[in-house]
C-alpha cells in the first residue's frame, strides 16, 4: 500500500485523502524516541498513562494540525525521525530532535 | 546550618550567567537548519519536509526556539539575575507579611530565624525533604535539589546542550552531576530543653501554640553526604528502554501535557495569524538567496528579519509574549522531568557515604563507606557495602586499647524480585550477611546521676563513668520477605536475624521482626 500523505511545497505541512487511516512511526538514531502526547483535530491519540511509538488515525477534512510530544532516551541529545508506515512503503515525515520535543505541522483532508 | 546556606548558594554559584541570546544561533534549533542550509547553498530541496529554509520558517518544527525569540523581543536580558529575584521573590510564601513576632497585631506567633527561613523555603519547593522520627529531625536533598525546584516553579529556565553557554539557566548535564551529590542532616530535638514564649496578646489558654523548629547547631547529631563516583546507565538496552518506557507515563505525564498545551497554543496563534502565509513565502525566498551566498551572516540576518517581521504580524503581542514564556516555562519543566527519570534508571551505581555521627551517650564517631549497587538480572540486585567507623576523638575516650580504628565492616544483600501477586503485591526476598571487625571497644558513657533510657547495668561501680565491650568478630546473617499490598504504598517487612553478639551484648541471639513503612507522598496524591 503507497503512503498517503504528501508534502505540500515551500511548507512543512502534508496533504492526504479524507477520511482514510494513516499510520505513523517513530524511528530511533540517537537513543530510543516515543511519543508522550499526540493530539490531533482537538482529539487526543496517545491513550493515557502510555508513551507509544505508533499512531494510527484517519485524516480528517480540510487543514487540521498534529500535535506531538516526544521523550527521549538521550534527553536533550536524542534523535530520530517520524515516518508514514505503509508496509512495505514507508516515508520520512519529520526529524525528532530532544531539544525540540513539541512538534507541529498540519495535515489538509482533501 | 551555614555550611547548608553555603551549599544552596554554591549549587546557585555553579549555574551559567551570562547575557541572554544575541543571537540567534544560540538556539540549537536554528543553529541546526542554518548549517544546512549554508552547506547546501540555499538550493531548493524536495520534498520541502527536508528543505532547511522551508523547516526554518515552520514554527511547528522549532516552537522553543520561536519562543525564546519572541520572549526575548523586547528585553534586552529576559533571564537577568534581577528578574530571578523579582520572580523568587514574588512567589515565595514564608516571608513574613506582618509585624515580628511578639508585636501586637501580629499573624505569626513565632518569628522565623535566617536558617529556619532557608530550610523551610527548600522544603516548601521540595528541594529538601524533611522526616521526623521521634524527636529527631532529619533534613536530605541532593545539591541539585534547589536549583531543580527553581525550574519547576519557572523561576529559572533550564538551558539545552551548548545554549547553557548563552544564557542565565540551569544547564541538565550540571543538574544531573549536582544530583549526585547528596546531603543529610540530624538534629536531636531531645537535647534541648525548648521554651515557647507566648507573643504578647497571641494567645489565650487553651488555645494551641505554634511551634516553629528553630535548628541549633549543638541539637546535630548526625551529618552525612553521599557522592555518587560511577554510574552506567545503557540507552540501548533492551532492559533499560522497557523500564524507561513502563516509568514515562508517571514521570512524564503532567509535564509533557503542559508543554502540548502551552507550546500548542503558542503554535496556533503564530500560525493562524492573518498574514503568515505571505511572511512564509515572502521570507522563504529571502532566506534562500542568503543560502546561495554561502556566508553564514547573510543567512543569520536573514532569518533574524523574518522572525522579527512575524513579530509584527501579531495582533496581540502582548498575549504573544506571554504565551511564549509560558511555553518556554513548560519546556523547562518537561526537560527537568525527563532527565530526572533518566538519572533515576541509572544501573550499576558506586557511591561514597560520609557520616559524622554523634549519639547520646557516646563519643563522636566517623563512618567512610563504599557502597556498590549491581543489577544482576532483571529481577536481581546485588548491594556490597565497605565501611570503616572511626573515634573522631580517641584519646579522650577513658577505656583501654581504644584506637582510632573503631571497626571495619563488610555487608552483601541480595535482592529477588518474585513477581506481583493480587494479594500480597510486588514481593522481594532478600538475604544479607554482615561482618565486623571490632578493632577497638564500643564505648557507653554513663552518668548515675542521669541514666541511659531504658538500659540497666548490674554490678556496675558506682563510680564508673565508662562502659565498653570486648573486642572481636560479630557475624550477622538475615532472610527477608517484603510485600507490598497493591495500591496502597505500604511495604511490610518480615525478618529473621541471627547474630553471634552485638556491639555492647557478647552474647548470641535469634531476632524475628515485622515492620510497616509507608510512603506518605501515595497518601497526600489522593488530595492533589
Amino acid at each position: 500500500m503507497p503512503c498517503l500523505l504528501k508534502s505540500i511545497p515551500d511548507t512543512s505541512d502534508f496533504e492526504g485523502p479524507s477520511n482514510q487511516q494513516v499510520t505513523l512511526v517513530t524511528r530511533d538514531h540517537i537513543g530510543a524516541v516515543l511519543i508522550a502526547k499526540a493530539e490531533y483535530a482537538g482529539a487526543q491519540l496517545v491513550p493515557a498513562g502510555q508513551a507509544v511509538s505508533q499512531l494510527a488515525f484517519d485524516i480528517a477534512p480540510g487543514p487540521k494540525t498534529l500535535k506531538l510530544v516526544c521523550v527521549f532516551t538521550a534527553s536533550t541529545s536524542g534523535v530520530g525521525e517520524l515516518r508514514e508506515d505503509a508496509p512495505p512503503d514507508s516515508q520520512f515525515l519529520i526529524s525528532l530532535n530532544g531539544d525540540e520535543p513539541f512538534q507541529a505541522f498540519k495535515i489538509i483532508g482533501k | 546550618m551555614r555550611r547548608i546556606v553555603a551549599l544552596s548558594l554554591m549549587s546557585f554559584a555553579l549555574l551559567a550567567a551570562a547575557p541572554a541570546y544575541a543571537q540567534i544561533e544560540g538556539c540549537t534549533f536554528f543553529k541546526r537548519q542554518i548549517d544546512v542550509l549554508v552547506a547546501s547553498g540555499g538550493a531548493v530541496v524536495t520534498p520541502s519536509n527536508n528543505d532547511p529554509a522551508v523547516i526554518l520558517l515552520s514554527p511547528g518544527l522549532g516552537a522553543r526556539c520561536y519562543a525564546i525569540f519572541v520572549a526575548n523581543a523586547d528585553r534586552a536580558n529576559r533571564f537577568a539575575f534581577s528578574d530571578f529575584v523579582k520572580k523568587f521573590e514574588g512567589s515565595r510564601t514564608d516571608e513574613q507579611s506582618g509585624t515580628a513576632g511578639a508585636s501586637s497585631g501580629t499573624t505569626s506567633v513565632v518569628s522565623q530565624g535566617p536558617a529556619a527561613k532557608v530550610l523551610s523555603v527548600a522544603a516548601e519547593y521540595g528541594a529538601i525533604t524533611q522526616a521526623v522520627n521521634g524527636q529527631v529531625v532529619t533534613i536530605r536533598g541532593n545539591l541539585a535539589g534547589v536549583p531543580s525546584a527553581l525550574v519547576k516553579h519557572d523561576i529559572f529556565p533550564y538551558c539545552v546542550g551548548a545554549e547553557a553557554r548563552n544564557d542565565f539557566c540551569a544547564p541538565g548535564s550540571m543538574l544531573s552531576i549536582l544530583r549526585r551529590v547528596s546531603l543529610g542532616v540530624s538534629f536531636d530535638m531531645a537535647r534541648e530543653t525548648q521554651t515557647t514564649a507566648i507573643a504578647s496578646g497571641a494567645a489565650s489558654a487553651g488555645t494551641t501554640q505554634p511551634v516553629t523548629f528553630t535548628a541549633n547547631r549543638n541539637d546535630i547529631s548526625a551529618v552525612s553526604g553521599r557522592i555518587e563516583l560511577w554510574n552506567r546507565r545503557d540507552i540501548t538496552s533492551k532492559a533499560f528502554v522497557e523500564k524507561w518506557k513502563s516509568l514515562i507515563p508517571a514521570a512524564i505525564d503532567r509535564s509533557s501535557a503542559d508543554l502540548l498545551a502551552a507550546a500548542g497554543t503558542f503554535y496556533d496563534s503564530l500560525t493562524m495569524e492573518a498574514g503568515f502565509d505571505q511572511w512564509r513565502t515572502t521570507h522563504l525566498a529571502r532566506l534562500r538567496a542568503a543560502g546561495a551566498t554561502r556566508d553564514r551572516q547573510q543567512v543569520v540576518d536573514a532569518l533574524t528579519n523574518a522572525l522579527r517581521d512575524l513579530l509584527t504580524l501579531t495582533t496581540d503581542r502582548a498575549a504573544v509574549q506571554a504565551q511564549a514564556d509560558a511555553a518556554i516555562a513548560a519546556y523547562s519543566r518537561f526537560f527537568l522531568a525527563q532527565d530526572e527519570l533518566l538519572d533515576s534508571l541509572n544501573t550499576t551505581v558506586v557511591s561514597f557515604e560520609y557520616a559524622n555521627n554523634r549519639p547520646v551517650g557516646q563519643p563522636v564517631t566517623t563512618d567512610l563507606r563504599l557502597i556498590a549497587d549491581i543489577p544482576l538480572a532483571e529481577r536481581t540486585k546485588l548491594v556490597l557495602n565497605g565501611a570503616v567507623t572511626l573515634y573522631d576523638n580517641p584519646k579522650s575516650i577513658a577505656a583501654a586499647g581504644v584506637a582510632r580504628l573503631r571497626d571495619a565492616q563488610v555487608a552483601a544483600e541480595l535482592d529477588q524480585s518474585l513477581g506481583d501477586s493480587a494479594i500480597t503485591g510486588p514481593l522481594v526476598f532478600t538475604l544479607a550477611g554482615y561482618y565486623q571487625y571490632q578493632h577497638s571497644p564500643a564505648v557507653l558513657n554513663v552518668d548515675p546521676t542521669n541514666p541511659v533510657p531504658g538500659v540497666a547495668f548490674v554490678g556496675l561501680s558506682p563510680n564508673a563513668s565508662t562502659v565498653f565491650t570486648t573486642t572481636g568478630n560479630i557475624a550477622l546473617g538475615q532472610a527477608r520477605l517484603t510485600f507490598t499490598p497493591p495500591g496502597s504504598g505500604v511495604k511490610i517487612p518480615v525478618s529473621v536475624t541471627f547474630a553471634n553478639r552485638s556491639e555492647l551484648i557478647d552474647k548470641a541471639f535469634w531476632r524475628a521482626q515485622v515492620g510497616v513503612t509507608y510512603d506518605f507522598d501515595s497518601l497526600f496524591a489522593v488530595f492533589k
